[in-house]
């Protein structure tokens, strides 16, 4: 999966790799970061994206929009995520301050990669 | 048309060498980037890398020369305008204008569509940045080019200032920070289909008034009563150069993010090699601009992958210290 920390709609797409906490939570939701061999906070290409193709998009976002906007965004509609329909926008709240409410952070990503085992 | 041959090479000779140099450039970007797709596989079996050359490279290629031929193009007007080697969209408040309203769209609750709000924010920020700057020149009824210039400095470092107001007083955990951040050191942002057909118009459209403009500038270089003497009404050139200009770095702007230098290099290269008149230079600092750009936008894109490097930090990084090479070995020749 692809965790999306922030973006500019057509560029500057955000991501984090190994070392950052909320990687660390994405795996304890049983999620596969595929920017893993990554460390920290880093800038994605667009391509690279396309090239790891992630399962599930979740896009982090301070005022959550439609999912169907990232769908929209240029090129996005071949990535598998997009084609079938596994792209969760979550509200950013404090998923992105390393502290105790990270548990809540798991649980929704949990929510999100595996919906139907809260179903 | 034989002021057309007054520089080192013409027109069409050097025209030809930087196409075919950008033909080169596009083939490589296309072929660079998260994973190596040579030119043979362009059109082969391997659906992804089909995808990874058509659906993902191409537009952001094109909107990589689009946005460097609006820079290079702007540098080239203000240049003119402002009779000042050192003038270009950074220098002059426009770009910072653009930077505004693009931080604006960026962190504050959007009232347009995400997709429009930032192009149509940037636009406006560097409108008015250019309209402020030309009112201020304006006072007193008579052009300096020296006072235009000061202005836009000034009014630049307002706006910056500005700027880093908002992403202190916005900027924290919650919102696109990091984004804003990367988006202010510059990156070509990929067009969609439809947007990409409308870089072609506007292309044409700043090359040709840019080219109508030309003898203009050419006179103003001799000085404002000497662009009077020769029929030119300087101020409306005046203020349609820097309108242009502020045109074509909110473009360049709303498609790159900020990339300074690009603008100032270009048209001084072009100079040395083709001479001063701004006919000629017109279409070659377009070309040549953009094929810069395709350049720095596929570093940015396949020097690291699959991180993505911004493209202003390239652009300032490796051209820096070619021009400055540049300008040293051209002072031993002289």
């Amino acid at each position: 999966m692809y965790l999306e920390t922030a973006a500019a709609e057509r560029g500057a797409f955000q991501t984090i790799g190994h070392g950052h906490y909320a990687h660390d939570a994405l795996g304890w939701a049983g999620g596969r970061n595929v920017f893993s061999d990554l460390a920290g906070s880093q800038q994605v290409s667009a391509e690279a994206i396309a090239v790891r193709d992630p399962e599930v998009i979740i896009s982090l976002q301070a005022v959550p929009k439609p999912a169907a906007t990232i769908a929209a965004r240029p090129g996005w509609q071949h990535l598998r995520a997009v084609r079938e329909g596994r792209v969760v926008v979550l509200d950013r709240g404090h998923k992105l301050i390393p502290g105790p409410r990270q548990i809540e952070a798991v649980q929704a990503y949990a929510q999100a990669l595996h919906p139907e085992l809260f179903a | 048309m034989t002021a057309m041959t007054t520089g080192r090479w013409s027109l069409a000779p050097a025209l030809a060498v930087l196409l075919g140099l950008t033909a080169l450039a596009v083939m490589l970007a296309l072929s660079l980037g998260a994973a190596w797709v040579p030119p043979a596989r362009w059109l082969g079996q391997d659906g992804l890398e089909r995808d990874l050359v058509w659906v993902w490279r191409a537009p952001r290629v094109a909107a990589a020369f689009f946005v460097g031929a609006c820079l290079s193009l702007a540098g080239l007007l203000f240049q003119g305008v402002f009779r000042n080697p050192l003038a270009e969209p950074y220098l002059l408040g426009s770009a910072a204008g653009a930077g505004l309203g693009a931080a604006v769209a960026l962190l504050l609750p959007q009232f347009l569509p995400a997709a429009w709000s930032l192009p149509v924010l940037a636009f406006l920020g560097a409108w008015g940045a250019s309209w402020l700057v030309l009112a201020v020149g304006r006072i007193g009824g008579e052009w300096q080019p020296a006072r235009l210039l000061l202005a836009g400095v000034a009014l630049a470092a307002i706006l910056s200032a500005l700027r880093g107001l908002l992403l202190m007083v916005l900027g924290d955990e919650s919102t696109n920070l990091r984004a804003v951040v990367s988006w202010q050191l510059g990156g070509v942002q990929t067009p969609t289909a439809s947007e990409l057909l409308g870089f072609l118009p506007w292309m044409v459209v700043l090359g040709w008034v840019a080219w109508r403009l030309a003898p203009g500038l050419d006179a103003l270089g001799l000085g404002e009563a000497a662009a009077q003497s020769l029929g030119h009404r300087v101020p409306r050139l005046v203020s349609a150069s820097v309108l242009l200009a502020a045109l074509a770095t909110a473009l360049a702007v709303s498609w790159g993010g900020l990339i300074g230098f690009v603008g100032l290099i270009v048209p001084h290269l072009l100079r040395w090699w083709l001479g001063p008149l701004h006919k000629p230079l017109v279409p070659a600092c377009m070309v040549a601009g953009g094929l810069l750009m395709v350049l720095v936008d596929t570093v940015a894109r396949s020097a690291m992958p699959p991180s993505e490097i911004p493209a202003g930090l390239l652009t300032a990084l490796i051209g820096g210290p070619f021009f400055l090479a540049l300008l040293l070995s051209r002072r031993e020749r002289a």
